[in-house]
């Protein structure tokens, strides 16, 4: 008689698991809708708004509000107006969509970074994080969700995959590099049997999730053999730009291996420019820009058998955070509770120009909007994260409510 | 069964001993890593299984053993510091000035701005050097410079070594580090006073306000220079900087008070008072080891900072305000006034060191909720924030509820935290509250508790008991009927606090769609009621489906709902990371593991469940481990599959 260790090595039982029809090993039944990848791209701190995609004239602002350019250095890129520091993103501003003025309604770090994890407002370290409700509909790739970057426990959810936290050695990733073939396929056809174990026991909800986290391992592991191994380019950076760099094109090797549905990308420079706001933001920004324009650029150059990275990707960049926007006594900029999100790729209206929804006014103040243009209407209301979040579940084919989702669903956002 | 327990059952029947309990072995193995963060030698735990099983042993006796143990120490630091890292590397602790060197003819010059003529560099007795000169290039030494024309002392974040600094080494090279190495072992000085410090309390069994309240630290002679380099910088003598009889190793020692009051505990620590770069983030962390006050900050619109019309309200006079306008004044009125406290030590941007003259005189007052939420006034001190701090009942919930969270995890009922509650107020004693907690949790074990969570039956049958009658014009679209379940959740967990709100208004047995929409996230992610002490978990899973099921008729929309509310997306309770790595080696029959960093192994332990990632770094450690036990082939691959087995990582019942 063959036992179940012999009978996956033979790739049957496997095969019987993977037969299982999706609702029964607990996936969502739905059809995948939406972008096939999304990145969330966490630009920790705080950017100022003024240097970067909400620049703004003098004349436009109350006395008192730092804009310390003048207009000549703000770039006109299509229907965007870049300022000083992000003028190195103009090639790619028709692709843009820029959300301003959006409410995050905290001043405080650690809630932002609690919100921009799950694009939503008053949550607490127990509520699932957006990617991991989106990346449970993850079509035949392993793993939901992975989290990249300088990351603390704000920013962990229950499908959590990656790091590192403050340490670049010895990630998880980078021990994943160093298995061989064959070792995957031991650790594949062990995990296939915990899974299918796991699945037996008594019914739960908890018990339905741990096996759908075995099996999500099990199809990393399969997967891995097939693989191109991770190398790093060198993208002409160093210290934390290099471990951008490397972080940016971790994000492209799971997307080009179709590794992942969603990635949480922290972003952790010095944007948090309490003291020296001019010098802070340059530095921190002057070495994103670079980085980014580099991976916005190898997104549209690479391919999978779905297509260009670029057409199958959402990249939702944004602080959890922004400036407050009079200088304080240290030339600095404390916090305010509003945040600028960018967003580009699949499922975003951009129009053929780049578009700006929301606007500011002259103390950066978010004003009312229309629902139905994103464009400022007195009689509007205000933009809020949890509109954002509720906008992508959404456009990944998801009934926000079912999910706590209580924004509004911004239509402009989406393609039509 | 657990993999260990087969493994154990296999060597008792090949030994002819008598074999002890399945779930004897597991319990003994579960209370191990709880208690002390590491399993049991196998052997060792079947031993104690049997004797718990043939009464040589009771249960609280043997629980005692376990945690006469060291460890206890350690695992009490996760359990009530978290597991984030004391010193970061972000921060300049003791200062981001590392010498680098060359040499010339045969002599190493150090320098903090690149070369100099090397007959320029001038000879200084360096302070971890007390017998021996070093040379040193004149704009790295500036002995002269303790501060900058804005008052920021010299190690401050803002004053590292660049063209715009004043500073150089400062006298006796106080402010600099010799190299790389240097720094890590500063580092590692600074964080172990805390951890040290804390394993003191704890394995002594002194009452856990000692930890933020005495004077001592246990630390050693490079924690007692960054002490030292502070009463230099107020202008005692730098040659102070060689702590002349102060022990190398690690000890239990008395600090030296600058002022009255001056020290708290750990609170008082530079690991802990360099936890973030300004006092308000220190105290968002302090009151979140001592009053579980998590950072909450939520509802701020722009007009109302714009309305406090101040533009410093970080460092600047905009406090007072900020501590007092509505909605902000949920978090800064515990915040700021609690700074107060603490002035004299500035922002880690102004420097690294206590300035007496800076300090606040008198009385002030704390708050905890808000500024209609007074807890008494104290001396402004460390010493005075400890007093009134550790005296309010929070602190005593928030001990409980850490050692409950930590021991039961999601399965922590009122009545436990109760039990753990009574323990802190009759001994004030981390070990008797963990005592009580595993012994709870030992009973739980035997008693099949995880039942509680089950499915409930007909859950997905459309609900027939609404309460509308009567109830005038109903639009489905934005109002809910309420059943008798939710109506009666409302009432026996909301109504207390919320009572008088007219959207809670129930009569007529309709609510507002959103409303309730919000109530289910709130209850389901423990917003409120708060915390397993208020709410049972099945009492909260029950009031939660209850929500569910008049939010949503259709069975898919109720299943997804509930997967996501109910289950919160989350897989089994998991050990802690560092614990989970160290059983899934044990298993493999080792005791060494591969190293890996990952964002779970900074996740707390109330938070640590089944992950991807948490069962792929499993898969790595138990292949390494396997390995270097000497496997191939078969044996490899069972070697690993009893290492990974799930139910090694899971706490508590696995359903199995």
């Amino acid at each position: 008689m063959w036992n179940r260790r012999q009978l996956l090595r033979l790739g049957l039982a496997s095969w019987g698991l993977s037969a299982l029809p999706r609702a029964a090993l607990g996936a969502p039944t739905r059809r995948s809708k939406g972008p096939r990848n999304i990145v969330v791209l966490m630009l920790r701190g705080g950017v100022d708004g003024v240097y970067a995609f909400d620049p703004k004239e003098r004349s436009q602002v109350a006395a008192g509000v730092d804009v310390p350019y003048s207009a000549d250095h703000i770039t006109e890129a299509g229907n965007l107006l870049l300022g000083p520091h992000y003028s190195g993103l103009r090639s790619f501003a028709s692709d843009f969509a820029v959300v301003k003025g959006l409410q995050v309604k905290t001043a405080n770090h650690e809630s932002g970074a609690l919100q921009m994890v799950r694009l939503k407002t008053a949550v607490s370290n127990k509520t699932p994080g957006i990617l991991d409700i989106i990346g449970a509909d993850r079509d035949d790739r392993p793993l939901g969700c992975v989290t990249l970057g300088k990351t603390s426990s704000f920013e962990h959810a229950p499908a959590a995959f990656g790091g590192p936290t403050y340490s670049a050695d010895n990630t998880l990733l980078d021990r994943l590099d160093q298995a061989g073939p064959e070792e995957f396929a031991l650790l594949s056809r062990v995990y296939a049997e915990h899974a299918e174990r796991v699945a037996g026991w008594s019914d739960s909800l908890a018990r339905d999730r741990t096996a759908e986290h075995l099996r999500q391992v099990q199809a990393l592991f399969t997967r891995m053999p097939t693989v191109t191994p991770f190398e790093e380019a060198d993208w002409g950076r160093s210290g934390s730009a290099g471990q951008l760099s490397a972080d940016f094109q971790r994000t492209l090797w799971l997307l080009e291996n179709d590794l992942a549905r969603g990635v949480y990308l922290k972003v952790y420079f010095n944007w948090d420019s309490h003291f020296d706001n001019a010098r802070k933001q340059r530095a921190s920004s002057g070495a994103f820009v670079p980085a980014f324009a580099r991976f916005l650029s190898e997104l549209r150059r690479r391919r999978n058998a779905h297509g260009s990275l670029h057409e199958q990707t959402l990249v939702v960049a944004g602080s959890e955070l922004a400036r407050f926007p009079v200088l304080n006594g240290n030339d600095g900029k404390d916090h305010f509770p509003e945040t600028t999100m960018l967003l580009s790729g699949a499922g975003v209206n951009s129009g053929a120009r780049g578009a700006v929804y929301g606007e500011t006014g002259e103390m950066m103040e978010g004003l009312p909007v229309s629902l139905d243009t994103g464009r400022p209407h007195d009689a509007g209301t205000h933009l809020v994260l949890d509109d954002l979040g509720t906008t992508l579940l959404g456009l990944c084919g998801f009934d926000p409510e079912r999910y706590g989702y209580r924004g509004r669903h911004l239509r402009f956002l989406e393609v039509a | 069964m657990k993999r260990g327990t087969l493994l154990l059952a296999t060597w008792a029947l090949s030994c002819g001993g008598p074999e002890p309990a399945s779930d004897t072995v597991e319990l003994v193995q579960d209370l191990s890593m709880l208690a002390l963060a590491r399993p049991m030698d196998p052997s060792e735990a079947k031993e104690h299984a049997s004797a718990l099983d043939d009464g040589r042993i009771e249960l609280g006796a043997y629980v005692d053993q376990l945690l006469d143990d060291p460890a206890l120490g350690r695992v009490a630091r996760r359990v009530i510091l978290g597991g984030g890292e004391i010193v970061k590397p972000n921060h300049p602790i003791p200062s981001h000035s590392v010498l680098s060197h060359f040499d010339h003819e045969g002599e190493r010059i150090y320098s903090l701005r690149g070369r100099c003529v090397p007959s320029t560099a001038v000879d200084v007795l360096p302070w971890w050097n007390r017998k021996k000169t070093i040379k040193v290039c004149p704009s790295a030494y500036r002995p002269e410079v303790l501060r900058d024309d804005e008052g920021r002392t010299c190690g401050a974040s803002t004053l590292a070594p660049g063209a715009d600094s004043p500073c150089g080494c400062g006298p006796r090279l106080m402010f600099c580090l010799k190299d790389d190495d240097h720094r890590d072992e500063m580092r590692n000085s600074v964080r172990s006073e805390v951890t040290d410090t804390l394993a003191y309390v704890v394995n002594n069994d002194l009452p856990i306000e000692q930890l933020f309240l005495m004077n001592g630290t246990v630390r050693d002679r490079d924690a007692e220079r960054i002490y030292v380099r502070s009463r230099v910088l107020a202008g005692e003598s730098p040659d102070l900087m060689q702590v002349d009889g102060f022990s190398e190793k690690p000890r239990m020692a008395s600090r030296h008070d600058q002022v009255d009051g001056h020290h708290a505990g750990i609170l008082t620590t530079p690991g802990m008072l360099y936890g973030s770069d300004a006092l308000r983030g220190v105290m968002r962390n302090y009151y979140e080891f001592l009053w579980c006050a998590a950072a909450s900050s939520s509802g701020v619109t722009t007009q109302t900072v714009l309305g406090l019309d101040a533009v410093d309200l970080r460092e600047g006079d905009g406090w007072q305000q900020l501590a007092g306008m509505a909605v902000c004044t949920d978090c800064h009125a515990r915040l700021d006034y609690g700074m107060q406290f603490f002035q004299g030590y500035p922002s880690s941007t102004r420097g690294i060191d206590f300035r007496p003259g800076e300090t606040t005189a008198g009385t002030g007052p704390l708050y905890n909720l808000h500024i209609g939420d007074p807890r008494g006034e104290d001396t402004l001190t460390p010493q005075g924030f400890a007093r009134l701090v550790l005296t309010q009942p929070e602190f005593g919930e928030c001990m409980a509820r850490r050692v409950s969270d930590h021991v039961l995890g999601a399965q922590v009922t009122v009545e436990d935290y109760d039990a753990v509650m009574l323990a802190f107020e009759d001994s004030h004693s981390f070990r008797t509250m963990m005592r009580t907690a595993l012994i709870r949790f030992a009973d739980r074990a035997g008693s099949g508790a995880e039942e509680a969570l089950s499915p409930r039956p007909g859950l997905l049958e459309p609900s027939e008991s609404a309460l509308a009658d009567g109830a005038g014009a109903f639009d489905p679209t934005t109002q809910v009927r309420l059943s008798l379940e939710v109506a009666q959740g409302v009432d026996n967990h909301c109504a207390h606090c919320h009572d008088g709100i007219d959207q809670m208004d129930l009569t007529g047995g309709v609510l507002d769609r959103n409303l309730l929409n919000a109530m289910l996230e709130q209850v389901a992610f423990e917003k409120m009621p708060k915390g397993a002490g208020e709410l049972d978990p099945a009492a909260r899973v029950a009031f939660v489906e209850a929500m569910i099921d008049v939010l949503w008729t259709e069975d898919q929309a109720r299943q997804e709902a509930r997967a996501f509310f109910v289950g919160g997306q989350r897989a089994h309770p998991a050990h802690t990371f560092n614990t989970a790595m160290a059983a899934v080696a044990s298993e493999a029959g080792t005791g060494k593991r591969l190293s890996i960093r990952g964002l779970s192994s900074a996740v707390d332990a109330a938070n640590q469940y089944v992950s991807p990632g948490l069962l792929t770094s499993a898969a790595l450690v138990a292949l390494d481990a396997c390995k270097r036990q000497g496997h191939s082939g078969d044996g490899l691959e069972s070697c690993v599959a009893e290492a990974t087995d799930p139910s090694v990582l899971i706490l508590g019942p696995t359903g199995e």
